[in-house]
């Protein structure tokens, strides 16, 4: 793992993260030395305590973490549940996790289920995890504070979308803080409006006068003149970042002059940083720093990882205090440096040593990878430009045919790989077909398969599948434009499958492949096979499966064994959150072609359009095709000619774009010819049937009752009963038997050759 | 090379920098004086100059004014 680390050391003492969840995030900073009390601001914040919000919102350096850690040391941290927000939680998961494992240390019935429940089922945190938690906050009586700090690295659409839930159904007594650079999505000018908002900004946190001369004689430098407090005053506008600055630039002779000249000149403080503070410190200290800037937050340990060396622990200490922008948590552990900091040294040690740059962040990663940090191990092995470390955190952080997977911070992950090298990379490459899948982008999915089946077919994945089984079984799910290249694959997966879960998925596509090629007798014994054999750890594919049988099954006209099946699926797809899957829409598609056999065609055409509104997500997909030809046959059905045509002509669209729609084709062009052709019905007696008479004998065909025909084309049942009786007559029969016979034989003698 | 959709970006901070910032933000060229700085460079499209706005978010900068000139024009000195 870490060799040559100074490797007892690079071992972390202890996990750093534990079932998701990372302990520093939920510890609040000490407080600096020399901070200034702010007891007026304090009593702001107690404001908030029956608002909806709490804000506290300026740019970096005014000390909004400093007076939320003020605040909490004064009242006492058992009232308060503290998270500090990171890039990575824009992933609700994780992000509410948190949010979780902080209120339960305040709270007795937040427990560890409610914590773990935001995991489970990242997609139904709204309706399953967070009703969960706020009906366990329910229950408690005492006041809590919810600290959320840094929420501007968290915040998305998704992220302000349940926190204004949150927000919203939260009992009174739980007081929810945001503190951040800037203003969230939380419909605040509403909040605000009526006043239903309390909030602290850059204004109000500028030091005063008095604060300034203060906070000096916090810091336990000699004491300011009025003037010199004054003219620093001035110069900074009662930023507090600046006013630190000098007081770690400040001389001890000269004071006056130094004062004067950092008051006239406008340089900005990151440059002051930069520069100016770094040479304050000796080589070994300056380097030191230089290279654990490449982290958000430390540990000695982590630091000792980074610098290959020993004692980062105690250096860190003395930093600290000596107030050097550094903060430490209470428990004396893990140290926050303050932003501005950290981007003044980062930008220093790219320009001093940016070849060192990736070797830190590839040593960052393999500790907080070994410490159970997973998404700080992803980011750094990124930064790190190390395609194989990332390939296979990324990789792992996966879930091959879950809906549940880390969606946002995969998304950025991908997105951030987009160097040539990273590109190129089979198993990346593999993710981001899983990904672009997930995302109905079946042509991108397709694309990033044929980069995945550059690799090593052997090489096996966190579940030791090999990456050849992966990408024929993925391919065959996803290949519905090419249907005889997904019948290849997917006849590969079946043959490599390595355990009998995953040959039952196999089957699957298999028998997918095969209904679309026209083999629904082939598609009836192996979907049959895989239903038998997918457990219901795998409730997609299950569901593609059982759909899949029922269409099979419909159009080899065999006795139904999927029809039974077909609700309990749909319900798990939704619990899932996959009701906008493909399999949810095969399922409506077998649900569909149930209803017709069981004598509701208006139901049919129901489902059929619910189908049709999810596949047309994904427009050059021979499943759409095979929707719009089920359309069609159900629309000719209930006389509606017009209807059925525009469905052959839409699904003929599509197989005019797609590389090979496998037995499509001859069924539009068999369903376009009995439309078209002139339904010149003769009989013997040289009477036509009129197009209403055909409609209606079809349905009684299709076993369906009198009364049923007439709910079914919202006719009057005695308008069934003339139409049956003269078909009938012109037929020369007597029998429903018969005329089903008749009907036959007139429709064979207008089929075309 | 063909430079139609590059942006030409003239960005002003307050407070000065040292031009050691420039590669920070994307390699742009920096001019400080009179208490601001001027950060001049040519950006890809708008996520580029989305991030180099979050660039100087994240430094604490306090933006004070930003032009655009669509630059595709190959007259332009020092520009191929």
């Amino acid at each position: 793992m870490t060799h040559g680390i100074g490797s007892e050391q690079a071992r972390p003492l202890r996990q750093t993260a534990e079932r998701g969840v990372v302990r520093a995030k939920l510890v609040p900073p000490r407080l600096p030395r020399g901070s200034v009390s702010r007891s007026g601001l304090l009593g702001a914040l107690r404001a908030g305590g029956h608002r909806s919000l709490t804000l506290v919102s300026a740019p970096a350096g005014f000390g909004k973490t400093t007076l939320l850690a003020e605040w909490v040391q004064t009242d006492g941290p058992g009232r308060f549940a503290w998270v500090s927000l990171d890039a990575g939680d824009c992933e609700p998961g994780r992000f509410w996790t948190h949010v979780a494992a902080a209120l339960s240390g305040v709270e007795p019935d937040v427990t560890e289920v409610t914590v773990s429940a935001m995991r489970a089922r990242p997609r139904r945190i709204g309706d399953l995890a967070l009703p969960r938690l706020l009906d366990a906050l329910s229950a408690g009586t005492d006041d809590v504070v919810l600290v959320l700090d840094d929420y501007h690295r968290a915040e998305t659409p998704e992220i302000s979308a349940l926190l204004a839930e949150f927000m919203r159904y939260r009992p009174e007594r739980v007081q929810l803080v945001v503190s951040t650079r800037s203003d969230p999505a939380l419909g605040v000018a509403r909040l605000r409006a009526g006043g239903d908002l309390v909030e602290v900004r850059a204004d109000a946190l500028r030091f005063d006068e008095a604060e300034v001369a203060s906070f000096f004689d916090g810091i336990g430098l000699p004491e300011l003149t009025p003037t010199e407090g004054h003219q620093l005053a001035e110069r900074t506008g009662g930023w507090p970042a600046p006013l630190r600055l000098a007081s770690l630039l400040m001389p001890e002779r000269g004071r006056a002059t130094f004062i004067e000249q950092f008051s006239g000149a406008s340089r900005h403080v990151v440059d002051y940083l930069a520069q100016d503070v770094l040479d304050l410190l000796d080589p070994e200290t300056r380097d030191f720093l230089l290279q654990v800037s490449i982290l958000g937050r430390f540990t000695g340990s982590l630091c000792d990882a980074v610098t290959g060396t020993t004692g980062s622990g105690a250096l860190l200490a003395d930093l600290e205090r000596a107030n050097l922008f550094i903060s430490v948590d209470s428990a004396g552990e893990w140290y926050h440096p303050h932003q501005l900091f950290t981007e003044a040294l980062r930008v220093e040690l790219t320009r001093s040593k940016p070849t060192l740059v990736p070797v830190l962040h590839a040593r960052a990663a393999r500790w907080l990878e070994a410490a159970g940090d997973l998404e700080a191990a992803t980011d750094h092995a990124i930064a790190s430009r190390d395609v194989h470390l990332a390939s296979r955190l990324v990789a792992g952080q996966v879930q091959p045919m879950s809906v549940s997977g880390r969606g946002a911070n995969i998304g950025r992950w991908l997105a951030a790989l987009s160097w040539p090298e990273a590109l190129r990379d089979p198993e990346l490459a593999f993710v981001r077909a899983v990904a672009a899948s997930l995302a109905n982008q079946l042509d991108d999915a397709a694309d990033w398969l044929d980069v995945a089946r550059t690799g090593d077919l052997g090489a096996l994945d966190a579940t030791g599948l090999p990456l050849g089984f992966r990408v024929d079984f993925l391919e065959s799910v996803t290949g519905v434009n090419d249907v005889g290249r997904a019948l290849a694959s997917a006849q590969g997966a079946v043959a490599a499958a390595p355990n009998s879960t995953w040959h039952g998925i196999a089957l699957a596509c298999l028998g997918q492949a095969q209904y679309l090629a026209g083999q629904g007798a082939e598609a009836t014994v192996t979907l049959r096979h895989a239903v038998g054999e997918i457990s219901d750890a795998h409730p997609i594919m299950l569901a593609l499966a059982v759909g899949t049988l029922g269409l099979a099954e419909a159009s080899a006209g065999a006795p139904s064994h999927a029809d039974p099946l077909l609700d309990r699926r749909a319900d798990v797809l939704r619990n899932v959150g996959a009701d906008r899957s493909v399999a949810a829409a095969v399922l409506l598609l077998a649900g569909g072609e149930r209803a017709r056999r069981r004598g509701d065609p208006q139901g049919a055409l129901v489902e059929l359009r619910l189908a049709i509104d999810i596949l047309a997500d994904m427009p050059r997909s021979t499943w759409l095709a095979d929707a719009f030809l089920l359309l069609a046959a159900t629309e000719r059905l209930v006389g509606h000619g017009p209807g059925a045509l525009e469905a052959v002509d839409r699904a003929q669209e599509v197989l005019d774009r797609v590389p090979d729609a496998g037995g499509l084709v001859a069924r539009a062009a068999a369903l376009r010819a009995a439309l078209t052709a002139p339904s010149r019905h003769a009989t013997e007696f040289g009477e036509e049937l009129s197009e209403r008479e055909v409609v209606v004998l079809r349905l009684a065909a299709d076993g369906l009752q009198q009364r049923e025909i007439a709910d079914q084309l919202f006719i009057s049942y005695n308008t069934v009963k003339s139409h049956l009786k003269a078909a009938y007559r012109k037929l020369g029969v007597t029998s429903r038997d018969a005329a089903i016979v008749r009907l036959h034989q007139l429709d064979a003698a207008t089929a075309p050759h | 090379m063909n430079d139609v959709g590059m942006i030409l970006c003239t960005i002003v901070v307050a407070g000065e920098l040292d031009s050691r910032f420039g590669d920070a933000v994307e390699g742009m060229t920096l001019t400080a004086a009179d208490g601001r700085t001027e950060l001049v460079g040519t950006l890809t499209d708008q996520a580029h100059v989305q991030g180099v706005l979050h660039q100087l978010f994240d430094l604490g900068l306090e933006v004070v004014s930003f032009t655009t000139t669509p630059d595709g024009r190959a007259d332009l000195p020092g520009v191929r």
